[in-house]
This record gives C-alpha cells, structure tokens and sequence, in this order.
C-alpha cells in the first residue's frame, strides 16, 4: 500500500526547491509552494508515475486542483476506481 | 494594402462561415464578427482619436480580439495587456505608457488595481456600455515636448534588462509585412481551426496566429482553462484543430502525455520561443508522426517572426534555427560591428520591413538595439556550410525559460533588497524541459540564518510564478573578475 500523501510530497519536492516539511500541510495551496503552471503539469505526470494511476481528463481541472488535499483526495478517488 | 484593408478583405470574402468560438460557446461568423467590429468602430471613433494610445485588457481573448481589430480599424496604438502575469505589471506598464484610453468590454473585466492606476495616470476608462471616466485627455509630457505622434502601430511589453518592461513599437504595416513573410512557407487556408492559448499581448501570438489566421479566413478557437495537456489534446482531438502554435516546452509536456489521444486532424504546428533540445523534438515527432513541425526563431522586435526551420528539417538539424524569411537580410558580426567571416560565430542582425521603430520613451535603449535600420537580435550563431543558421546562445545574461525571457537583474534586485542577502547571482543553464532553467547562487549576511527556504519565499512574495528559480543555492563565495564584478556563468544552449 503506497503513502499517497508523502509520494505527492516526494514529487513536489523532486521539481521545486526550498520547502520545509512543516509547509506540507493538506491545506497548502500548490501556488505557494512555488508551482507555476508548467510545473504543476510535471507534478501530475510524476504523481501519476510514483502512484501508478492514469488521471481521468474530467477530474484535471485546475480550478478543481488547487491544493495538496484536492492532490490526494484525486489519487485516492483514482486507486479506488482502479480497484472496483 | 493596409493591415485594415486585408482584414476587411477577408471578413467580406468568407462572412459566411465561421470565425471564432465566442465565451459563450457559439460560432461567430467573420460577418458577425465585422458587424460587430462596425457597430464597436461607430462608438469608439466618437471617442477615441486617431493617434491615441489604448491599451486593451479584458478576461477572455475573443473579447480582447474585438477590440483589437475595432482599434486597427480606427489607426489607433494598441497596447495589449494581459492579467495571467499580474496586475503589478499592468501597472507597471501602464505607468510606463500612460495609455490615452483604455478598452474593456466591461468595468468589472478590468482588475481592481489596474484600474486605480489608470485613474491615476489620467487613462479613460471605455466600455461597452459608456465611457465611465470623462477626463481630458492628458498626453504625456513626451509626446507633448516632441509634438510627436506615433504611427498606427502596436507597443508590445516584453521583459527589460533593468527589471522595467520595455515597450517595442512595432507598426501595422510591420505585422502585415511578417504575415506576408509567413505564408511563403507556413500554409493557414480557410478550411483550418486554428487553437490559440497564449496571451494575445505576445508578439507571436497576434501577428502569426490571431492576425494571419483571420486574413486567411481561418476559425479561430481559443482554450482559455489553465493549461493540462490531456485535456488540451481531446479539446484538439474534439474540436478537429489543424494548426497549433507553441513552445517547445508546452508542446514536450502535451507530446509526454499518457492518454492515447492522437489528434489525427492536426497538420502543422509551428514551435518557438525558446531553444528547442534534440530530444524533444525527436519526442514531439515520435508522438505525432503525421504532423508538420516548424521550428521558428524570430523576436518582439522583428514583429516576431525572423528565420524558420522547413519541416522536413525538424529532428535532423540541431540547433539549427533555418534560413531568414523572404523580405528579410542578414548579417552575422563581431563586437565591433563588422561581419565575421563564413562559419564564424558572431551576432545574428537583421534588416527588414518587419524590424520595428524602437522602444517607447526609452531612446538609449532603442540606439543599442538598431542602428541604421539594423536590428541587434543579441544571439549568437553561426552560417553553417549548409547555409542554414545555427544558434548559440544569448550575448546578454538573458535567461530564455518555457518561451518567456527573464533577465538575471529581475530576479537579484529582488533578493538584494532582502537585509539577509549579502550577495547574489542569477544565471540561466541547460534544460531541455524548460529550454533553459534558472539557477540562483546566494552569500547570506554573517549575521543572520538564510536558508533556500527563505529565498524561495521572498521570490514567491515578489515575483511572477514565471521567474521562480528553479535551482538555489546557499554558497560561501561567487566568482568576480579583477575589477569586482561578478562573473555570471555562461549562458549555453549547446556544447
């Protein structure tokens, strides 16, 4: 069983710099923690690499996207249709 | 012809069929399109003098194309804003320009700040419903002094050197000269679907996808949604687009994509903007085999567009920036000016009806950039044996990232004004994701704790999401030359 959260922590951590572990909170706007539009298209292709899924285009608006939480919350949504 | 009469030519000759995809989902055709242009060009042209300056902003590219082609129509200076990298550089343009008008469809559509800076300087504020401001129209103390009046033309912002956006004043004849360029090797008919989704205040964007595409008769949609290649790619897959304009790094990410969209009504795409790394035109290609790719180079300045690279050319040539558009001449020089010999790198120049009149209110600026109608593009290259150029990388410090140019004093002024920072130094090298990324070097004050978290904090607070290092470090010492200065790394493409 793969930590979803600290996996999606590893990829934002692998293409942006200068984090501290405490800004990780689920609240965290992907904005502040230095992710500009062509990294965050990085993070969901190394998100979806690290966790093993394949994102449905539907749920990748960015509007819908903001935060770490939002990150988790669609990786868990995705393992779980994966499975059923 | 005039830029106006080509556009005019083409909204008669194709008024039946389909322009541009409106915000609300309906087509509109290019003779809706030029009612609505005359119904705008009646109300504005009671107001608005020939010869003013207005800027133009608005939330969606279709609104912002009415009014662009209402103002060309009117001979007007178009100065096209674009909120995706802030407000505070609205208003440091708008400071820098002081625009005689500005042009929305609504007052809302205008950012609250944008909007008391306009107040400020004296800009009249027009809509579609009235003219909410109705001050006199103040010119600014230049054009006062000179009695000088600018020709029909655009002044397109881009990054300066000093960290102040420099406004290049490219004339309605420049585009249409570049459009004429265009279509010698860069086919847009009446049967395309063109995809816009970059900002229309990119020289690149009006000359060579709005404005050439509606000279061709072209349907024009935009993707206004932030930018997730998968969603993108069944946007192209589903709207049938023919022609995409990009940059190699957006185009790289789209090719990287997972999902098994083909686009198989995808013809051409034209890349640009950056350099453009081996593997990611050999991964574009390997993505999308039945596709055309057109590697271009070219500047603001020049209107953009200056060379191209013809298809065929596209994974074979490496570094290789093609051969100058028809109408323009080359030349390839030393430090001093004179032309180095064949093979020899030096500084690509250029000469052409395309090459622009200078930099707004900035002459010291303009006399380094042109001089005797030539244009100083600032890169390196050499003429190959093949007689095609090839691309070094920049004079200047100039860091090229994703398409947007950023200058290493942007960033360091920043960092410096922070009492924690005793010394820094910003520099660009190879990426082939980004073309390039940005690298900070930092010396932290004795006195007090710096850590890269700190720095990467004080460039989120100050600076657009564009200019984010992308690499910092914390070091003891950064190299200077016998006079003190500081040696920046060299700024390379290509070994």
């Amino acid at each position: 069983m793969i930590n979803v959260k600290q996996e999606i922590i590893n990829s934002i951590k692998e293409i942006t710099v200068g984090h501290d572990i405490q800004e990780f909170i689920e609240e965290v706007l992907l904005s502040d923690l230095g992710i500009d539009s062509i990294k965050y298209v990085e993070l969901l292709v190394s998100i979806e690499e690290k966790c093993d899924v394949e994102f449905d285009e539907s749920d990748l608006g960015a509007d819908a996207l903001k935060s770490l939480g939002d990150l988790i919350n669609l990786v868990n949504k995705t393992l779980e249709q994966k499975v059923s | 012809m005039s830029l106006w009469n080509e556009l005019e030519r083409s909204f008669h000759n194709h008024s039946h069929q389909k322009a541009a995809l409106s915000p609300n989902g309906r087509w509109v055709t290019y003779g809706e399109l030029m009612n609505t242009v005359n119904e705008k060009v009646k109300i504005l042209r009671e107001i608005i003098p020939s010869g003013s300056k207005v800027a133009v902003i608005d939330t969606h590219p279709f609104l912002e194309m009415v009014h662009i082609v209402s103002l060309i129509r009117l001979n007007v200076t178009i100065i096209p804003l674009a909120t995706k990298y802030g407000e505070d550089r609205c208003n440091q343009i708008i400071t820098h320009i002081k625009p005689d008008f500005i042009v929305s469809s609504a007052e809302q559509h205008i950012p609250s700040k944008v909007f008391v800076q306009c107040i400020e300087m004296g800009t009249r504020v027009t809509t579609d419903e009235n003219t909410i401001l109705d001050l006199e129209i103040q010119l600014d103390e230049e054009s006062k002094r000179n009695g000088e009046t600018l020709p029909s033309s655009f002044i397109m912002y881009t990054s300066g050197s000093t960290g102040d956006p420099k406004g290049a004043i490219i004339t309605y004849q420049n585009i249409l000269s570049n459009i004429q360029d265009i279509i010698s090797y860069f086919k847009v008919t009446a049967q395309d679907h063109i995809l816009i989704n970059r900002s229309l205040s990119h020289a690149s964007v009006l000359t060579g996808e709005l404005l050439y595409g509606l000279i061709s008769g072209a349907r024009i949609s935009y993707y206004t949604e932030t930018f997730i290649p998968r969603r993108l790619l069944r946007f192209i897959e589903e709207k049938e687009i023919t022609v995409f304009c990009s940059t190699p790094t957006v185009f790289n990410q789209i090719a990287l994509d997972k999902s098994k969209y083909q686009c198989p009504s995808l013809k051409r795409v034209a890349l640009m903007g950056e350099y453009l790394h081996k593997q990611v035109a050999l991964q574009v290609r390997k993505r999308f085999p039945h596709v055309e790719f057109y590697m271009n180079y070219g500047q603001t300045e020049a209107s953009p567009r200056i060379t191209y690279l013809p298809s065929r050319y596209f994974t074979a040539k490496e570094s290789c920036i093609g051969i100058p558009l028809p109408s323009i001449e080359i030349d390839i020089v030393d430090e001093f000016g004179a032309s180095v010999d064949l093979g020899a790198k030096g500084e690509l120049i250029v000469k052409g009806p395309n090459v622009f009149k200078g930099y707004w209110n900035l002459p010291k600026l303009t006399v380094h950039k042109l001089k005797n109608g030539w244009l100083y593009t600032g890169d390196i290259v050499s003429l190959g044996e093949d007689g095609y150029i090839y691309i070094f990388g920049r004079r200047d410090d100039m860091i090229i990232r994703a398409g947007m140019n950023i200058y290493p004093k942007e960033i360091e002024d920043v960092l410096l004004e922070d009492h924690r920072v005793r010394e820094v130094v910003v520099f660009g090298t190879k990426e082939p994701k980004y073309g390039q990324k940005i690298n900070v070097h930092v010396i932290p004050d004795e006195a007090v704790e710096l850590t890269v978290s700190n720095i990467m904090g004080i460039c989120r607070k100050e600076l657009a999401s564009y200019q984010y290092p992308d690499e910092i470090e914390i070091v003891n010492e950064i190299p200077k030359n016998l006079a003190g200065k500081i040696m920046r790394k060299q700024v390379v493409y290509h070994n």
